[in-house]
């Protein structure tokens, strides 16, 4: 197990590299000019190629790209042209909002898939199914900004019973910190139930059909015990695949849900340093989401030994 | 009232009369300010979508936006009213040669951190922008300054290299914004997210992408004419919140009770809210399309003439901005003073549009190239300007880029017409032509050379006399609208959006907030 582990951290070295290098090669590609969000449209081109020559822009690609890999290595993660903030400085001032959405959108889409899935399979071709069936299709479909609107829609303009943006850190008012997350980890989270529900479902039909569901009935357990322990155990282990791979469509969720609802979180760090070209802290923060969501489907591939004895490693 | 002169700036008198008291009577009036009613106190939220990138008033760059957050926390030597004539702020009294301006500094005024605001910290703060080694993005704002003494602890003397009509113009904005030396002793890599001035408001917390709040100065020297203390507002918080449709959420539900821009698509949703008021305050978004003057058929003044007579502005203003629109010549609106109601672009004639193609010698389609901001309702002008066009005889390809992309493709010239808006009014007329036509302009997106609208544009520039620079800009004007470098579009109106019971919002002459005398009533 300690082997494994070990090997699967050391696999994340050319992955990450790998993915540094191409996401350096297509920030440079894009079109636009860093000064311009710096020194505002007006400057003379004058001071636009001097701060070129102060942000190491007129050196070759390649010397650029080693400096930043040189700096990595040792853990420095360079400034923010915008802002000379520490790149580290500002992802982990960043990184709790997201986690916070993230971790409580996939609650969220626990609490919700599994049970939905779960009242699917075992009223399968009912109208509850059908009904289900419907709901997670439309929120598979629904993009989330138009989700998002909809929710604001609702639950601030016509209910009134929720904010609708704002962010409050979880330590200073936790009241308010999750009345506030709660649209946005649902606007994130629908899509991750939706989906839930329809592997759990599906894990769980198939889990039906197989000759130790028959035994069990034929011994007379009750119907809650075959589904909850023999059918689920069994079937939750896609499940978790599932969830698992949902974490990167999760991480790209923020980067839409977190602008509209102004969570300051990496989707919205992400988002504004590509539109002023802050490329050092989108290089940073995009290599950091990489990291998380790797680091996410190791723990997934932990998590199935867990659930199922006979997977070891 | 187009056509009216508003009084001379009062430049070259000698202001020995504005005793204090005056300027403390008069001071920060600058917009609707009643002060009978109401509690004062209270916090006030309010939305801002355009986040400023540092609060260091040197270094910021957008054109004038983040001036709504300095203004809480800087004063400046002096302030302009929105009639364009200046108030005094730090400084009581000055005196103008043409080309020495001595500043009477006040008493008594502390920065936020202690400091006391003396002479020396004026010249301080005026020859840091000055200094090539601050990189300073207001440096050319001063570069007609030779010299800054202090001539006593509370007298500083300007001297000038010539004569620069809009000097007073600058230091009574970002420029001109004394900054604690303290502070910036400690170094100026901080002080951007911490700024240190005399300003009503001290920071409190800046939390980036999220809110800043500001509160009361408590020292503030500023009183009302009743002598109460300034601000009114205990506390002041900025909501950085980009997306309009959210704004709008914000504002309907008391989350925010002002908000620094909405387009005409949300605020007209707001119409009949109750506890909102929309006032129009003469803030334009003022469209236009840049043609290319370097390359492509925009070479030929009579396919601009046929671009310029084949646009309704009126059907682009209709569909854009909601029939919320002035329809004006160029950049001026009716209120500015170097408006002229005589100036007007060529007619909408498509037919003549067509014959003047003909007559260039250009048959059938003609493809040109019109670039966009992917941003509601730039690609609405875009597509219809695309089928007008199209109805005379161009083969128009619309491009919708992404803000970045599109200004590089504009300053690249690699365009053949460019959709774009600009703010208006800015703080002077030199301000708003001398970026977008000037040869050596940053934003002379056309490409344009030419030595006629560059020495009327240094004309506007070379004297304060009022009806020669009215003469100047009109020209300037004629100019453009002669060659049909530019087509201005419609000037879509940005009301100030706030809750009923905010009072006393002041606006500078372009339009950014004052609130030291904002208060909440009941």
């Amino acid at each position: 197990m300690t082997g494994y582990l070990v090997r699967r951290l050391f696999q994340l070295i050319p992955v990450a590299l790998v993915v540094s290098l191409v996401l350096f090669m297509l920030l440079r590609l894009m079109p636009g000019d860093p000064t311009l969000a710096i020194l505002g449209q007006e400057a003379t081109e004058q001071d636009r190629a001097v701060l070129r020559e102060d942000l190491g822009l007129d050196a070759p690609l390649w010397q650029q790209f080693t400096q930043w890999l040189g700096d990595l290595v040792r853990g420095d993660l360079g400034s923010s042209w915008l802002t000379d903030e520490k790149v580290g400085t500002v992802i982990s001032d960043r990184f709790a909002a997201t986690v916070e959405l993230g971790v409580i959108a996939l609650v969220f889409a626990v609490l919700v898939g599994i049970p939905a899935g779960i009242l699917a399979a075992v009223r399968r071709r009912t109208r509850t199914d059908t009904a289900l069936n419907s709901v997670g299709l439309l929120a598979l479909s629904a993009p989330h900004f138009y989700l998002a609107a909809l929710l604001i829609l609702v639950f601030a303009l016509w209910l009134k019973v929720l904010p609708p943006s704002g962010y409050v850190p979880f330590t200073e008012d936790p009241v308010e910190n999750l009345r506030r997350m709660v649209l946005p980890a649902v606007t994130i989270g629908s899509t991750i139930a939706a989906v839930t529900m329809r592997q759990t479902r599906a894990a769980l039909l198939a889990a039906f059909n197989e000759d130790y569901i028959r035994t069990a009935e034929a011994s007379g357990l009750s119907r809650g015990r075959i589904v909850g322990v023999y059918a689920l155990r069994n079937a939750i282990v896609p499940v978790v695949t599932v969830i698992a791979l949902q974490i990167g469509a999760l991480m790209s969720a923020t980067v839409v849900t977190e602008t509209v609802f102004t969570v300051p979180g990496m989707g919205t760090l992400i988002v504004n340093g590509i539109f002023s070209r802050d490329l050092p802290v989108v290089q940073g923060a995009v290599l950091m989401v990489v990291v998380l969501v790797l680091l996410v489907n190791l723990l997934a591939d932990l998590v199935y030994a867990w659930l199922d004895p006979r997977i070891t490693y | 009232m187009p056509n009216s002169t508003p009084p001379r700036i009062p430049r070259r008198t000698v202001l020995a009369g504005a005793a204090a008291t005056a300027a403390l009577a008069t001071l920060a009036g600058c917009g609707s300010s009643d002060s009978s009613d109401g509690a004062s106190g209270g916090t006030l939220t309010a939305g801002f979508d355009n986040e400023p990138v540092t609060l260091d008033p040197a270094l910021s760059s957008a054109i004038s936006s983040d001036r709504n957050v300095l203004n809480l926390f800087f004063d400046t030597l002096l302030r302009q009213r929105r009639d364009g004539t200046f108030e005094p702020a730090l400084a009581t009294q000055w005196t103008d040669t043409g080309t020495e301006i001595t500043f009477e500094l006040r008493q008594g005024v502390k920065f936020h951190d202690g400091t006391p605001f003396d002479a020396d910290a004026v010249v301080l703060n005026l020859k840091r922008i000055s200094d090539p080694a601050t990189r300073s993005t207001k440096k050319a704002a001063l570069a007609s300054i030779r010299e800054v003494k202090a001539t006593g602890p509370r007298t500083v003397t300007v001297t000038l290299k010539a004569a620069d009509p809009l000097l007073l113009t600058q230091l009574a904005h970002e420029p001109g914004m004394i900054a604690s030396p303290t502070a910036l002793a400690k170094g100026t890599e901080g002080f951007g997210r911490r700024p240190v001035g005399t300003g009503p408001f001290t920071l409190r917390q800046w939390r980036t992408k999220v809110q800043l709040t500001a509160e009361r100065n408590k020292t503030y020297w500023a009183k009302t004419e009743e002598g109460d203390a300034l601000p009114l507002l205990d506390k002041v918080v900025l909501r950085f919140v980009t997306e309009a449709k959210v704004l709008r959420a914000e504002l309907s539900t008391g989350g925010v009770q002002l908000v620094r821009a909405l387009p005409p698509e949300e605020y007209k949703q707001l119409a009949d809210a109750p506890r909102i008021t929309i006032k129009d305050e003469g803030v334009r978004r003022n469209y236009y399309a840049s043609l290319n003057v370097t390359k492509g058929p925009f070479r030929d003044p009579q396919v601009r003439a046929a671009f310029a007579m084949a646009v309704e502005r009126r059907s682009v203003g209709k569909a854009a901005a909601g029939g919320d629109f002035d329809i004006a010549p160029s950049f001026a609106t009716s209120d500015d003073w170097f408006y002229d109601d005589a100036l007007a672009p060529l007619p909408y004639d498509p037919e003549k549009a067509r014959a003047t193609l003909d007559k260039a010698g250009l048959r059938g389609k003609i493809p040109i190239t019109l670039v966009a901001r992917r941003r509601a309702p730039d690609p609405t002008v875009a597509e219809l300007l695309q089928s007008q066009l199209t109805a005379v005889g161009f083969a128009p390809k619309v491009e919708i880029l992404e803000f970045q992309t599109q200004l590089e493709r504009m300053r690249k010239q690699d365009f053949d017409a460019a959709i774009l808006v600009v703010d208006i009014p800015r703080l002077d007329p030199s301000l708003t032509f001398d970026p977008y036509f000037a040869s050596d302009g940053p934003s002379n997106w056309s490409g344009l050379k030419d030595s006629t609208l560059d020495a009327l544009l240094d004309k506007g520039l070379s004297t304060d006399d009022r009806a020669v620079r009215k003469r100047a800009y009109v020209d300037v004007q004629r100019r453009i609208l002669e060659n049909n470098y530019w087509v201005f579009l419609h000037q879509a109106k940005s009301p100030l959006i706030q809750s009923s019971n905010l009072k006393g919002v002041g606006l500078d002459v372009d339009g950014q907030w004052r609130l030291e005398r904002a208060r909440l009533g009941s």
